[in-house]
């Protein structure tokens, strides 16, 4: 990280918020260190629901090291990262006027090991990565701003929320990727409250990305071979060698109905669909090379209860997602561009997950505590179709955690301890058709030997807010998480973040 | 921030001295306080901050009443007030009145802020404004810097008709071409060479700009980088103390002159300013900017100071090759007046380091010894004195400035050179035939360049006005001199150990010091009428300028001869009427001129070219019996016949403005034909070429001589090049720039703006071409020349749209523009040529006519040029849309944070050219970054 | 603990259900490829032979042998093949001759719906004995900084008859075109020439330089002792002929005599992308350069059309050729098949940096009694040459 950025940052953020407000200081500490308001918070996530997710206002400007390792990893994602981070938020609630937020967040980030994979954002993308076979550490740096605002007008409620996220990835040694990604995103929300508290509301959400994925070389005397991965290490032998630059055209187009309370007690719902269209480009070919649809379709329900005293949210969420890759073949017929052949649907991905949630609070004057449980099903199959390769497992993650708050004279402290289980029920693959011999086959194996893992993972976090002024208080975290894979290796994780609550 | 402050105290270090001196200077003046009456003082600004109240009516009521109007930096001061109750009232037009009450016991200090009137608002423009009056003139000033978020210069050009929101590129030569399309082609460099910068009144000269490396290396790092003959590099300017730049696109005034294309006129802030500081950050630079301005009323004296620091990579892969400058200046005003007369004295100390670095990436070779450094240091001073007089007197003022530069240039190129097999040196520095050596077969080879120029810039203008009936005449005579000297020692090397290798023709070092000054006189004479026709009202502004080289060798042509610069400005504007109860005013303008730009140092004394060529190469397994000689032949490139480049300019215009919608445009056309460029000459060389079968090589005893040899007399030609007037660039165009008012309720104004250019580049001499040394002739290389007279035209056309929304929102400290910039199409279309020669030219130099016999000699015929048909097409690039946003809040008028994104969004459809069978995809990535201002 | 049992079951029952895949095949097409004996083989049947598909895309190949009255048909999945039929033709009259035969074509496209028809033409297949080429050094080595050099390529010629053969005015020509672009050029004389602005030619008057049966000559770019220069490269001086270069990079051992540059110079491409062959002159130079001369146009890759000029040496003077490219920049081979149906390489991928000081060698296909070496000569590259072989010269 380089000193001049991060002054630079810390200055710049700072001035971005300088609202403050008058509200209880304890509360308010105690609403945002919840675990059970970031659960509650995702049932508010729509624009037009945001004045009622949270009942003070805030704003926040906070600065974040954390430090990831992993000793099993996809090779694609890394073995972990550094990352330094500043981070801008605030939120001003007007139930009868507008409500206003924003977010705004400098990210400087090292990942480490990235392996066949040259392309910035790999979830969006995958499994159309360009790839070589040295890869290394990555740096990424992101800028990302964003806000939204909501107004009632008339007996309805509508919200626009609008963001962009630019990223921008590098590596200054052989290979050298430069990748640019701009992921604009914008919402429009309109929101009815029904009687008794309720509140119905429709989100429409548009997604528009876009990444540039240059790699060069500056070795006068060569360099590897670079090649456009299609799932499970299979490439088109045509389009591998020295076709470096790539670009990337998503989008996505989603809807969501949500049904929530506005007084944050009672039975909440979210159903939500979207899809997401990706194509993938090469400089010198007309055709795109590959493309991906992408379904995915969630539920959430939810109940929850907020009094002076006990607080309680049990949820229950499925999410399904379908991922199809559709490669085309091309022929070499002497004109400046290949001629596509044909394409196919060569990859599929199909993912599951059901999770359920329970957390309860107690809350006195001395000691807020809180207790949840959690267990997650998810079922994956990664399919790759002639040659013929996959990967699936089915796995159930069980976790648990007790956090407490207790404020020592104007001071909060905040503790939590979570522990969490992840069993593999049952795993499958099968590559038969590659040299064993080949990094590809070492990097199947080392991805379906993460995959395949079950893990043992334990955290601990402490918070401290110390009051500075009246309108400002100070606040430090320290996060550690500690855990084993069931073959082999351990993950661990160290963030602390120090910041300042207006 | 220590590293700022490093590099601050490290740049003030030198000068610190002398800036204590003139601060001291100042310090010293007038003195003459009334002991009997105190001051008031202060400044009046917009409630919303950065907007100054200038000409505010101030009137101090109470036992007596005083009044003063605030200045163009909304600063005013009352010399002697008789102690007492006062209320002091602020009026103007532009904002709401305001009272306020004081008791004025001793000096006082007010300062107030007043609320602005929508009227106000109206007149905050963050595009580019076209001056009314003065055909294809822009003006940009703060506010649209402070949206448009700079790293240079370069970056304000987007707002120009034709102009477009591009990545700044911080690592090369940022070269200004006005009107001209963005596919113009490269080479054409008459145009930035004739766009004339002045600041603050003052030329930015490079005329004994020789900063280059050309010819001396294989690869030429500073290629990118050369700005020789390429006039201003426009990221070596900051725009932090930029207070407004005029943009001359049309015809100047004939006061300005040595130019051909434009005029970019930049003023630097002055006055009172908070302390400022910027940072901006994005992918790929950094920039950090300080200024401070104070202003001493009492003393009539203004000062101001600003240090700036950029640094900035290529690319951010690649932590090697870097740009960084630094700038600082000291400002200084001060004025004595009296009620006949008032003079003005400025000064101003610049000091600018650029600094291009690169060196060779770890990962590209094992000797890590490749490195490119070129620096750039500059120092000047620049004096001005303004007298004005009484308007009742017929002369109104005299102005006198000065400015002397002096530039501190050093190219520093190190490089791991490797003979690639056993290579003959030829080094010679004199003509003749001469045993040479083997290159050794590695070596480091160090090049500097070293270039310091200086220049001297002195000017004097005076202005007469007087009324003759109803005409209204204001009469400049002025008289300009420039001196360019380089006193640089040049190309420095080891003649044994060049940087390349391999080369038949070549240069060798020289000294800039040798090469006489340059020295350029003109006078100028101009007359600016205000007609006054019954209703009707007509301005022109018509003069001339003649402008020599002096004290120059006759045997150039252009010594000692005055050219003359003719130019006619004029206006017609109707009568003012109202059309459904606002206002309408119609104006027509047209204009002709004549520019004249005077060739550079490097085009009159360029280096000499030396051709080597290898007589004996004789490489016997015995190391003692290896013998190399060759023959070096010396030719001169002066061009005694160079010319000043002259572009013929002309426009016609039409103004409309209704209810503040304003509608501009423009239709013009420039005629160039005598650019400055290259050109190509063949010169047959004889050397011997010894045989070395003809000597036993097995038998020999000792180390032969090339009298031991027997040889062919060969003969072949090569080519050099000199400076000419080949290059011609022809313009036509349409600018159009239509403005509305800013809408009240939203407080937003459109923009819409753009141009048409049809530009013609050729070159406009006949063309010289040799056959590919790789194909034999007559058992031979480099034996015939053809002679081609085609016309080598090319055509380029543009076409453009930006339309620009932007809110201001003074109460929220909110501005946002968003632009949506179109690119309808660009296109190129190549003259149609024959690729048949009209003669060529045998070895011995006869120069005769080809013929269709000709072509099927199996010699002659490599002298056709095989074009193909298709290449004569029109190649047009279809539709690039891009939309960019800015934003930027203020903090309580004490901190900004604007953030900017290019190509937000884009529209690039893929296409095929007009072959139909190359197919071009177009990526865009976004181009983004933050930034942070404070006003302390 | 029952509720746990419960739970466990159902997920299996979860497990089981999603695993049940639900696999798509990918769409198949028949290729019909009808084996044309050609007129020039008239008199000849089609005895046996089996046909090689490689598909481009996914390197898949798949092969048949299934011949039903001189076609075979094959289901293939959609994708663009190179087919290689290679079999035996017996004559229909008089005594039974068996010949070996073979067949190549590039890039026939099956969609996966249509069925597609194609026709190879058989070609004869013999080895030609004669002078072949043994080695081909031209990648140039790098220096202990890490620079390129280049004035050691080499090529090294053989005899490789049991007969003293005259190595006088035989040429070694590049190719023209490379490997790596593969281009519509117009008229396209492939079948009957090979196309070549780089020829040089050894001098003599036709019994000036005798070749011994298992002999070879070394044709140095500079014939020196590059030690003095890289010491990671070779002594040159025992070369037997050296090339002329362009003036500005030549430099020449006058103990070697120096080849004839009939067209252009020899600058050996680095990277490998274009082919060479070794051919007889017929007739005199004069001659060849005005008889010989190729106009041809095509489309470049700014898509505009080039119109030039080379040379074109008939495929009936070619005693050996060899196609070079790099693995992953394949595009055609710029030789006739009949010439040549292979390429071998140094670098699999363009500009790889292990190429350097590697060279491609023909292998050995036998001992004689008497010692003497016959190397492989089938006409195919890539069966023929050692790819990235240590360079024979170096020690």
């Amino acid at each position: 990280m380089n000193i001049k950025k991060l002054i630079f940052l810390i200055v710049f953020l700072s001035v971005a918020n300088t609202y403050a407000q008058d509200t209880t200081y304890v509360n308010k500490v105690a609403e945002q260190v919840s675990p059970l308001v970031t659960l509650r918070d995702e049932m508010y996530s729509s624009p037009a629901l945001r004045p009622f997710y949270r009942n003070y206002n805030y704003a926040l400007l906070a600065a974040n090291l954390e430090k990831l390792d992993k000793d099993l990893y996809l090779k694609q994602e890394g073995s972990g990262y550094n990352s330094f981070r500043i981070n801008s938020e605030s939120f001003i609630k007007n139930i009868t006027g507008i409500s206003l937020w924003g977010k705004a967040y400098y990210n400087n980030e090292k990942i480490r090991q990235v392996n066949f994979n040259e392309t910035l954002d790999y979830h969006y993308v995958y499994p159309y990565v360009m790839a070589d076979t040295i890869g290394g550490d990555l740096n990424t740096e992101t800028y990302y701003f964003g806000g939204g605002l909501s107004k009632k007008i008339g007996g309805l409620r509508y919200a626009f929320q609008g963001s962009f996220k630019g990223i921008q990835s590098f590596r200054n040694r052989d290979p050298r990727p430069k990748n640019i990604s701009s992921d604009v995103n914008l919402s429009l929300s309109v929101a009815k409250e029904l009687s008794k508290n309720k509140a119905l509301s429709f989100d429409l959400n548009l997604q528009k990305y876009n990444q540039d994925n240059g790699l060069t070389f500056v070795r006068e005397l060569g360099f590897p071979l670079v090649y456009h991965d299609a799932g499970l290490g299979v490439y088109n032998e045509i389009l591998a060698g020295t076709r470096l630059q790539a670009y990337y055209k998503g989008s996505r187009l989603g809807a969501q109905l949500n049904f929530t309370p506005t007084n944050l007690n009672g039975f909440s719902a979210q159903l939500g669909y979207h899809q997401f269209q990706l194509s993938k480009e090469l400089s010198s070919i007309i055709d795109n090379i590959s493309e991906v649809n992408e379904d995915n379709i969630h539920l959430a329900l939810a109940y929850h209860v907020q009094s002076q005293k006990q607080s309680f949210i049990v949820r229950l969420k499925g999410a399904f997602v379908k991922r199809d890759g559709i490669e085309a073949t091309f022929a070499n017929i002497g004109s400046t561009s290949l001629y596509k052949v044909a394409e196919e649907t060569r990859y599929i991905n199909e993912k599951i997950n059901v999770q359920l949630n329970a957390i309860y609070g107690n809350t006195t004057n001395k000691l807020n505590w809180f207790v949840g449980l959690d267990g997650t099903f998810a079922n994956y199959n990664e399919n790759y179709i002639l040659p013929d390769r996959f990967i699936d497992y089915q796995s159930l993650n069980l976790g648990a955690f007790i956090s407490a708050l207790r404020p020592i004279g104007k001071s909060i402290l905040n503790l939590e301890f979570k522990a969490n289980y992840l069993q593999i029920l049952n795993s499958d693959y099968s590559w038969d058709n590659v040299k064993t011999n080949s990094g590809i086959y070492t990097m199947l194996s080392d991805n379906y030997e993460y995959l395949s893992s079950g893990t043992f993972i334990i955290s601990a976090a402490a918070r401290a807010d110390l009051p500075m002024t009246s309108k400002i208080n100070l606040f430090l975290k320290a996060k550690a998480t500690q855990g084993t894979y069931s073959s082999r290796g351990n993950i661990s994780e160290l963030a602390f973040t120090v910041g300042c609550n207006f | 921030m220590s590293f700022f402050t490093t590099y601050f105290v490290q740049l003030l270090s030198p000068f610190n001295k002398r800036l204590l001196l003139l601060f001291a200077v100042f310090i010293g003046f007038c003195n003459d306080s009334n002991a009997q009456n105190y001051q008031i003082k202060g400044s009046v600004e917009s409630v919303f901050g950065a907007d100054k109240a200038a000409f505010v009516n101030i009137i101090v009521k109470g036992d007596r009443t005083y009044s003063v109007s605030t200045n163009e930096r909304g600063e005013y001061i009352f010399r002697a007030v008789a102690a007492g109750k006062y209320t002091i009232s602020f009026s103007s037009i532009n904002f709401k009145p305001k009272s306020v009450d004081v008791n004025i016991l001793s000096d006082t200090t007010v300062n107030v802020k007043l609320e602005p009137l929508q009227r106000l608002l109206d007149e905050v423009y963050v595009t580019a404004s076209q001056t009314k009056g003065k055909a294809s003139t822009s003006v940009i000033d703060r506010k649209a810097m402070e949206l448009l978020q700079p790293s240079s210069f370069t970056d304000l050009l987007e707002l120009l008709p034709g102009g477009r929101t591009y990545t700044p590129n911080l690592t090369q030569m940022n070269q200004i071409r006005l009107r001209e399309p963005a596919n113009a082609p490269s080479g054409y460099n008459t145009g930035s060479l004739g766009t004339a910068f002045y600041i603050d009144g003052a030329p930015m000269n490079t005329t004994a700009n020789m900063q280059t490396t050309s010819g001396f290396t294989t690869t030429d790092p500073n290629a990118s980088r050369n700005s020789v003959n390429r006039g201003i590099d426009m990221r070596s300017i900051p725009t932090d103390q930029i207070e407004k730049v005029e943009i001359v696109r049309g015809i100047p005034s004939v006061e300005f002159g040595d130019l051909t294309s434009g005029l970019v006129s930049i003023e630097r802030r002055k006055g009172n300013t908070p302390y400022t500081a910027r940072m901006k950050a994005d992918g790929f630079s950094k920039l950090y900017s300080i200024g401070k301005g104070v202003s001493i009323l009492e003393k009539n004296l203004l000062i101001n100071s600003n240090v700036d620091f950029l640094d900035s990579k290529a690319d951010p892969r690649d932590s090697y090759e870097n740009y960084k400058r630094i700038t600082a200046s000291v400002r200084t005003e001060k004025f004595w007046e009296n009620e006949h007369r008032k003079l003005i004295w400025s000064s101003a100390l610049d000091y600018a380091t650029n600094i291009d670095n690169e060196r060779i990436d770890p990962d590209n070779s094992y000797a890590l010894t490749d490195s490119y450094k070129s620096t750039y240091k500059n120092y000047s001073l620049n004096n001005a004195l303004k007298f004005k007089f009484s308007d009742k007197k017929i002369l109104k003022s005299l102005d006198f400035s000065a400015k002397v530069s002096y530039q501190d240039e050093l190219i520093d190129i190190s490089r791991w050179v490797q003979a690639r097999s056993a290579t003959v040196l030829a080094n010679s520095l004199e003509e003749g035939a001469h045993y040479v050596n083997y290159v050794t077969p590695s070596y480091t080879a160090e090049l500097d360049v070293e270039g310091k120029p200086f220049y001297l810039f002195l000017k004097g203008v005076s202005t007469l006005g007087f009324s003759h009936g109803t005409v209204k005449h204001q009469i400049r005579f002025g008289t300009e001199y420039n001196f360019s000297k380089n006193f640089g020692r040049g190309q420095i090397y080891d003649i044994n150990f060049p940087l390349a290798l391999n080369s038949v023709s070549s240069v060798r070092p020289r000294a800039y010091n040798d090469i006489p000054a340059l020295q350029n006189l003109s006078f100028f004479a101009e007359d600016g009428a205000k007609i006054l026709a019954g209703e009707h009202h007509i301005d022109i502004t018509a003069g001339v300028r003649a402008m020599a080289m002096v004290g120059m060798d006759t045997k150039y042509d252009i010594a000692n001869k005055f050219l003359l610069d003719p130019r006619v400005n004029a206006v017609w504007y109707l009568p003012k009427a109202t059309l459904g109860g606002k206002k309408l005013e119609i104006s027509f303008g047209s204009g002709f001129g004549v520019h004249h730009k005077l060739p550079t140092m490097d085009m009159l004394y360029p280096n000499k070219t030396y051709i080597d060529n290898i007589q004996l190469n004789y490489y016997h397994n015995n190391p003692d019996f290896i013998r190399a000689n060759a023959k070096t032949t010396i030719l001169n490139t002066e061009n005694y016949a160079l010319r000043a480049a002259q572009n013929v300019k002309w426009e016609i215009n039409g103004d409309i403005d209704y209810d503040g919608n304003r509608l501009s445009i423009t239709y013009f056309r420039e005629s160039m034909a005598s650019g400055f460029r290259p050109m190509s000459r063949y010169v047959a060389t004889t050397y011997r070429l010894y045989d070395n079968s003809s000597i036993d090589a097995a038998t020999l005893t000792s180390r032969p001589n090339v009298e031991d040899f027997a040889f062919k007399e060969m003969k072949e030609y090569y080519g050099y090049s000199i400076s000419s007037n080949g290059s011609g660039t022809f313009k036509e165009g349409i600018e159009y720039q239509f403005t509305t008012k800013r809408f009240s309720s939203i407080n937003t104004r459109f923009t819409i703006n753009g141009a048409w250019f049809n530009n013609r580049y050729k070159s406009s001499v006949v063309n010289y071409g040799i056959i590919s040394p790789t194909v034999n002739t007559d058992n031979k290389v480099r034996q015939y020349i053809g002679i081609y007279d085609e016309d080598e035209g090319t055509n380029y056309q543009q076409f453009n749209t930006n339309l620009t929304v932007d809110s201001y929102l003074p109460k929220l400290g909110l501005m946002f523009s968003a632009s949506a910039q179109s690119l309808w199409f660009t296109s190129r279309q190549e003259n149609y040529k024959t690729g048949v020669p009209i003669a060529y030219m045998d070895i011995n130099g006869n120069t005769l006519p080809y013929t269709e016999a000709s072509a099927k000699d199996p010699n002659l015929l490599w002298l056709l040029q095989n074009y193909s048909a298709q290449r004569f097409n029109r190649d047009r690039i279809p539709i690039s849309l891009q939309v960019n946003i800015k934003a930027s809040k203020d903090f309580r008028n004490n901190a900004r944070i604007s953030m900017f994104v290019s190509r937000f969004l884009t529209y690039t459809p893929s296409y095929t050219d007009s072959s139909n069978i190359r197919f071009i995809r177009r990526g865009a990535s976004p181009y983004f970054g933050m930034e942070l201002n404070f006003n302390l | 603990m029952k509720n746990v049992k419960i739970l466990m079951s159902t997920l299996l029952a979860f497990t089981i259900l999603f695993n049940a895949c639900k696999k798509t095949e990918s769409a198949r097409s028949n290729l019909n490829a009808t084996i044309v004996v050609p007129t020039s083989l008239a008199g000849f049947a089609l005895k046996s032979g089996t046909l090689t598909l490689k598909e481009v895309n996914s390197g898949r190949t798949s092969t048949s042998s299934a011949i039903n009255n001189g076609a075979l048909t094959v289901s293939l999945p959609a994708g663009s093949y190179n087919i290689v039929f290679e079999g035996e033709i017996e004559s229909t009259t008089g005594e039974k001759v068996v010949s070996k035969v073979r067949a190549v074509k590039d890039n026939v496209i099956v969609n996966g719906v249509e069925e597609v028809n194609t026709e190879l033409t058989l070609f004869l297949f013999k080895t030609q004995e004669g002078f072949v080429i043994k080695e081909v050094f031209f990648t140039g080595t790098v220096t202990p900084q890490g620079k390129t050099y280049n004035g050691d390529k080499y090529f090294i010629i053989y005899n490789n008859t049991d007969k003293v053969l005259y190595a006088d005015s035989l040429m070694i020509a590049e190719s023209e075109f490379l490997t790596t672009t593969k281009r519509a050029y117009t008229p396209d004389v492939m079948s009957t020439d090979f196309t070549s602005k780089s020829i040089v030619m050894i001098p003599g008057t036709g019994k000036t330089y005798p070749v011994q049966p298992g002999a070879s000559i070394t044709v140095a770019n500079n014939a020196i002792n590059h030690l003095v220069f890289n010491d990671l490269s070779v002594d040159l001086r025992n070369s037997n002929f050296e090339l002329t270069l362009l003036s500005s990079i030549n430099v020449d051992n006058p103990q070697v005599p120096d080849l004839d540059n009939i067209s252009g110079y020899m600058t050996m491409h680095n990277r490998g992308f274009k082919s060479y062959v070794i051919a007889k002159m017929k007739g005199t130079k004069d001659e060849f350069l005005s008889k010989q001369v190729y106009n041809f146009d095509y489309v470049n890759s700014a898509g505009k059309i080039t119109t030039t000029t080379a040379y074109k040496i008939p495929n009936s003077w070619v005693l050996d050729a060899v196609n070079l490219s790099v693995e992953k920049e394949f595009n055609w081979i710029v030789t006739s098949p009949v010439l040549d149906m292979g390429w071998t390489y140094c670098g699999k991928v363009d500009s790889d940096a292990t190429r350097y000081g590697k060279s491609v060698i023909r292998k050995v296909a036998k001992t004689e009694a008497n010692g003497r070496i016959v190397l492989q000569d089938t006409n195919n590259s890539t069966d023929d040459f050692t790819p990235e072989a240590k360079p024979s010269l170096f020690k």
